[in-house]
């Protein structure tokens, strides 16, 4: 990447009032959704894309970025001050984070979280920025085997996101893919699946589904809840929160390691920020002079979850970015948003788009300093949001879903789309059927059917040539063996839930 | 924890069959509308192999969950407690609010349909709140709604109510 052309990049983003004011908006935004459980960075970018309709490339994705750090550090409030995890990737923060609250440290606890959550976030985007661009030229001679071989890859990624049942993981999946086929054939312009419905010609829109399949089930599932969440005792000041600069230098290796094993973890497509917590709790527990206080508040458990679960994000976004290949659930919505925008991730857009790609790496940048000085300036508002009668908040939830869906083409058939999609997507969660498979096949499926059939008509359907080709080779192959682990871990883990069950009496 | 585990197996059992049906039917729709291509994959043929694969994995799934039904079966003390329902009462109430809701939009307009669904629906969830306040929130939500989609960002919703009043 030319050092001039990055600098005058950035210097157009930092420097557009909108961009800044977008990104803050995306960021508080995400952070409100990740403190309120129930709630997620998936669902707070889904309903954001609506917004970005009329705006340009550089701010509409940067609103979506800033949603996405926000989200995955807002999870840490509940967290600690009621061990209510307020994203999947904040649960291992609840187990230092509400004994420290318990002890009277919440502000501590509160500031360890914010403060790691920046420095993650900034390692990830560090490598980011030197890794992307790299592999993104390795791409530059991929061609229709290559390109399908990589949406095969990200399609055995539903093996990984499927959760304890792999078959009902590939059945979500394999549904999204059903609602791909919709629309017109990408090889020979027939129309498919439509019912001679206008409206259908243009394929099922990625908005109202997502929309459907992410807030709709969530609203239905959280009415039934009661809000018992009651934060009146709960004071917090500014003082209370920054952790002394001392204790900040004293705990800089566990920085970094849980940052960088967060972004190695983010790298590797679907393996998620929850993972990259454990991992990062377990290594801090293991070097730790005093392994024993995990668990019991040691300000050390918060900073391992915190500072992995955001370095996740920079990490996911470099196979988003390069291959096309969300990284996690979360940014298999981010490459929706990408989409919808006529972005499409990968070589080309290094190529022809590089300066969207800067003003990427700049508001991701601006998101997480943002993301901290929010946190910090603001932290009485997000303990009060706690509080938020979910009747309200529900309603609130409802007409944004459907609004999302409406103004992407001012059609009320999307939003029907999303009323039908949603009852499928609560009756499949009621199931135990993730959600995450249906979003990823639905996103990837067009571009698999499409690549896979360009492929073969240029070998005269010969298959070979997805193995004859080195890249596609080996993606195919990895593929495969992704698989083959999956289905074992899953056979082990029956083998292991047998072997515990008490024997009948 | 039986009961919960008993309903999730169920709604599993509904979801394999309604895949499965829908899997098959439209193996049907791709037989009876798709043409042969001259040259290679015709249009119909990747769908219908995923269809195929989707139909086999609903049949696997749907019949581990009848198994799991015939290895437990309901007790007595399980009988004998009161039903807990399938869905509950505000998730059926919700959903049929929502349909209501979007079919509103093109009778009494957008911003009335919103206002109407705000304080019905806040006050279904939670009847112990004044009504006051879910008519006054409703009307905030309204305007704030109609003001950042409708003005802010453009939005053409439907309003027949109001562009007649309006004299459009």
């Amino acid at each position: 990447m030319d050092f001039n052309v990055f600098i005058s990049g950035v210097l157009a983003t930092i420097t557009d009032p909108l961009t800044l004011l977008l990104v803050f908006v995306g960021t508080f935004m995400g952070l409100i959704f990740g403190s309120l459980p129930g709630l997620t960075a998936s669902m707070g970018i889904a309903l954001l894309i609506p917004l970005t309709f009329t705006l340009d490339p550089v701010p509409a994705i940067g609103m979506m970025l800033g949603c996405y750090v926000g989200g995955i550090a807002g999870g840490a409030v509940a967290a600690i001050l009621l061990n209510i995890p307020g994203t999947p990737s904040s649960v291992v923060t609840t187990i230092d984070g509400y004994p420290m609250a318990r002890q009277g440290k919440a502000g501590e606890a509160l500031g360890w979280a914010v403060f790691s959550s920046g420095f993650g976030g900034l390692i990830s985007w560090l490598i980011l920025v030197i890794a992307a661009p790299s592999l993104a030229v390795l791409c530059t001679s991929f061609s229709a085997p290559e390109y399908a071989s990589l949406a095969l890859f990200g399609l055995t990624i539903i093996a990984a996101v499927s959760g304890k049942n792999l078959a009902k993981g590939v059945i979500a999946g394999l549904l999204g893919l059903m609602l791909s086929f919709v629309g017109v054939d990408p090889i020979w312009g027939e129309l498919r699946f439509t019912f001679n419905n206008i409206n259908l010609m243009s394929g099922i829109n990625l908005l109202p589904a997502l929309i459907g399949f992410y807030s709709i089930p969530q609203i239905l599932e959280s009415c039934t809840e009661e809000n018992k969440v009651d934060t009146s005792g709960i004071h917090l000041t500014l003082k209370d929160i920054i952790p002394p600069p001392k204790k900040m230098w004293e705990s800089k290796i566990n920085i970094i390691r849980s940052s960088l094993i967060g972004t190695a973890i983010g790298i590797i497509p679907a393996a998620g920020a929850n993972i990259a917590a454990f991992l990062a709790y377990d290594q801090a527990k293991r070097f730790s002079k005093d392994p024993e206080s995990f668990g019991k508040g040691n300000h050390n458990g918060i900073i391992a979850s915190e500072a992995s679960n955001n370095g996740v994000c920079g990490g996911a976004m470099v196979p988003l970015l390069t291959l096309g290949i969300p990284g996690d659930a979360v940014t298999a919505v981010l490459l929706g948003g990408l989409m919808i925008q006529g972005l499409t991730p990968g070589s080309i857009l290094f190529k022809e788009h590089m300066d969207v790609v800067i003003g990427m790496f700049t508001t991701m940048f601006i998101g997480t300093i943002l993301m901290v000085l929010i946190q910090l300036v603001g932290i009485k508002l997000f303990v009060k949001v706690l509080s938020v009668p979910t009747n309200y908040l529900n309603a609130a939830l409802v007409v944004l879903s459907l609004v999302g869906s409406y103004a992407l083409r001012n059609n009320i058939f999307d939003v029907g789309i999303t009323i039908v999609l949603g009852l499928i997507g609560y009756i499949m969660t009621r199931g135990g059927f993730p959600m995450a498979p249906t979003v990823l096949g639905l996103v990837l499926g067009t571009m698999f059917e499409r690549e896979m059939r360009l492929a073969l008509r240029s070998s005269h359907n010969d298959w070979s040539i997805f193995f004859t080709r080195p890249v596609a080779c080996v993606f195919v192959i990895i593929s495969f063996l992704f698989v083959i682990n999956s289905l074992y871990k899953a056979w082990k883990e029956k083998q292991k839930e047998k072997a515990l069950k008490p024997p009948n009496l | 924890m039986k009961a919960m585990q008993r309903n999730s197996k169920i709604f599993e059992l509904g979801v394999s069959i309604m895949l499965f049906c829908l899997a098959g039917f439209l193996i049907y729709v791709a037989n009876t509308t798709g043409m042969p291509a001259s040259d290679g994959m015709s249009s119909m043929d990747f769908p219908r192999g995923i269809f195929v694969v989707m139909m086999i994995l609903c049949a696997y799934v749907g019949v581990n969950s009848v198994f799991w039904f015939m290895k437990h079966p309901k007790t007595a003390e399980e009988s004998s407690k009161p039903k807990e329902p399938m869905v509950k009462r505000k998730a059926v109430l919700t959903f049929i609010f929502i349909c209501i809701y979007a079919l509103l939009w093109n009778v009494i307009g957008f911003s009335l349909s919103t206002f109407v669904f705000f304080t019905v629906e806040s006050r279904m969830l939670d009847s112990k709140r004044p009504l006051k306040w879910a008519i006054i929130i409703g009307l905030g939500a309204m305007v704030l709604m109609y003001l950042v989609f409708g003005v802010l960002f453009k939005v053409q919703f439907p309003e027949p109510i109001l562009e007649m009043v309006r004299g459009y």
